[in-house]
């Protein structure tokens, strides 16, 4: 009853033949106990892969498709997008094809994983949604919201989403999301990777300050001619960091940055991504009970050991 | 042929293939509880899962609702296998294709009663083939078997896993990490021939 023409077998053969042809770039890294996850050989001699599933520093290595095991390094890690870096010898395996074209709801899209010597393996779903950038709840910006049905079984985070033509499409992350699999698009891999290589990390822009978000009250808002009610209130400044350099001080309420409303820290967070360090913001802020300014150079973010 | 009409064909092959392996698929219960499915093999003989063959006695339910009595003939807890003689079965003997020529990503199928709903189709991809240590070391790990990225559900168990040739290329038997485990169907066969001593066998 096999027949080749069919086109369910053909569908299937298709699906088995992009597996098979993307898997040729996914390793199984052994950077945890007990349990590897998986990485894509992203750019010769460089896997990315989450940086969740990266417990050590040390010792790491990889399985390569065919079965052979080589030793890696770390070359960076950003725990605010979920990746990491590793570097390997270059010219052991071919770069997969990635996808340019944004990714469409409806879309059908397979998982890749490898855990060992065993071969690859693979889940199948649909693209769930498709939004614009958005941050985690590590505080990393992601280029676009690529979310799907798929089932996410253990060792398959760090490894790719791959379309039915074998296109890469992102990498999978388990820890971004309860309920679909996010993935974290090529776009946001490539330019962490760009950050990771030059530096070993991302830099993020600093204020030096603890905000919290407060609303005043209608009378308060009229007497005070403000525009919107929500505003952020400094609880601590860090004393060596940029806003107590500009004159920052606690209790100041933080109504403005560079001319945009804030409403939670979220709106001021959005103003600190990698490029905003050494540039100036201008905050409106509400101090004693009037109307105030100043500029403030954005710092660097200090990096946390990890 | 343009995509639509493809799919539109694609549809309709799973159609006939789930008609056709409804046809020798059964339901067994263990006194009047639901214990899973089974395969039809040969003319009076059902093989399925040891876990859902666990009362001698089985009553098995027909695909046309009629119910026959049942008497285990052998059980494999290790591998999980069991063979059943059913007088009066009568049932078309269902195909058994090759597991061995799965890859991942491949689309398999599975027919069960999952949580009652009887002869419900599972779709699925073949998410592994071969060894893995993500399974529990205690016994399962020793053994081969279908790792499928498939939702099923208790009452699945013994069913089979078909190709998208419509043959039986394994059965649907526990689920692990989320993973659906099927035993390949050569050593499903294997197994049941060794029972009877002949491969398939005669109706009697």
């Amino acid at each position: 009853m096999s027949t080749s023409n069919s086109s369910l077998a053909a569908l299937s053969e298709a699906l088995a033949e992009a597996v098979d042809r993307a898997a040729r770039s996914v390793v199984a890294v052994h950077a945890r106990p007990r349990l590897p996850s998986t990485g894509v050989h992203w750019r010769d001699g460089l896997v990315v892969t989450t940086d969740a599933t990266v417990r050590r520093t040390d010792g790491i290595t990889l399985s390569l498709p065919g079965g052979r095991t080589v030793e890696a390094t770390l070359a960076g890690r950003d725990p605010a997008t979920d990746l990491a870096a590793l570097r390997m010898a270059p010219g052991q395996l071919p770069v997969p094809e990635f996808m340019s074209a944004p990714a469409r709801p409806g879309q059908l899209v397979l998982a890749l994983g490898r855990l060992d010597d065993s071969g690859p393996r693979s889940s199948f779903g649909a693209v769930s949604s498709v939004g614009g950038s958005w941050r985690t709840w590590k505080g990393g910006e992601l280029d676009s919201r690529l979310q799907s049905d798929l089932a996410l079984y253990p060792g398959l985070g760090g490894g790719p989403l791959i379309d039915a033509s074998a296109r890469v499409l992102g990498i999978n992350s388990g820890g971004l999301s309860r309920s679909l699999t996010t993935t974290i698009p090529c776009r946001t891999v490539d330019r962490v990777l760009d950050s990771l290589l030059a530096k070993g990390y991302v830099a993020r822009g600093y204020l030096g300050a603890a905000l919290q978000a407060v609303r005043f009250s209608e009378s308060a808002g009229q007497r005070l001619g403000l525009s919107h009610r929500g505003g952020l209130v400094v609880l601590d400044v860090d004393p060596d960091g940029p806003a107590a350099r500009g004159g920052l001080l606690l209790g100041d309420v933080v109504i403005a940055a560079d001319d945009r409303p804030l409403e939670g820290s979220e709106d001021l967070l959005r103003r600190l991504g990698p490029e905003s360090v050494g540039t100036k913001i201008h905050l409106d802020l509400v101090r004693g009970g009037a109307r105030n300014s100043m500029d403030i150079m954005v710092g660097e973010r200090p990096q946390r050991p990890s | 042929m343009s995509l639509p009409a493809a799919m539109e064909r694609a549809e309709r092959e799973v159609e006939a293939l789930a008609l056709g392996v409804r046809r020798s698929t059964v339901e067994l219960q263990a006194g009047s509880r639901a214990a899973g499915a089974g395969v039809a093999w040969g003319g009076d003989l059902v093989i399925t899962n040891a876990h859902v063959a666990l009362r001698d006695r089985l009553t098995v339910v027909r695909p046309d609702g009629e119910t026959r009595a049942g008497r285990v003939l052998s059980r494999d807890p290790g591998r999980d296998l069991a063979l059943v003689l059913v007088p009066r079965l009568d049932l078309d003997p269902i195909s058994f294709g090759k597991s061995e020529r799965l890859r991942p990503g491949m689309m398999v199928f599975a027919l069960g009663h999952p949580l009652g709903v009887v002869g419900a189709l599972s779709t699925g991809v073949v998410h592994a083939v071969g060894a893995s240590f993500l399974l529990p070391a205690y016994g399962p790990r020793q053994h081969r078997w279908l790792q499928l990225d498939m939702a099923v559900a208790p009452g699945n168990s013994g069913g089979p896993v078909l190709d998208t040739g419509g043959e039986v290329v394994g059965l649907t038997t526990m689920i692990v990490h989320g993973l659906t485990l099927a035993v390949p169907s050569e050593e499903a066969l294997r197994w049941a021939a060794r029972r009877v001593g002949s491969c398939p066998p005669s109706t009697s």
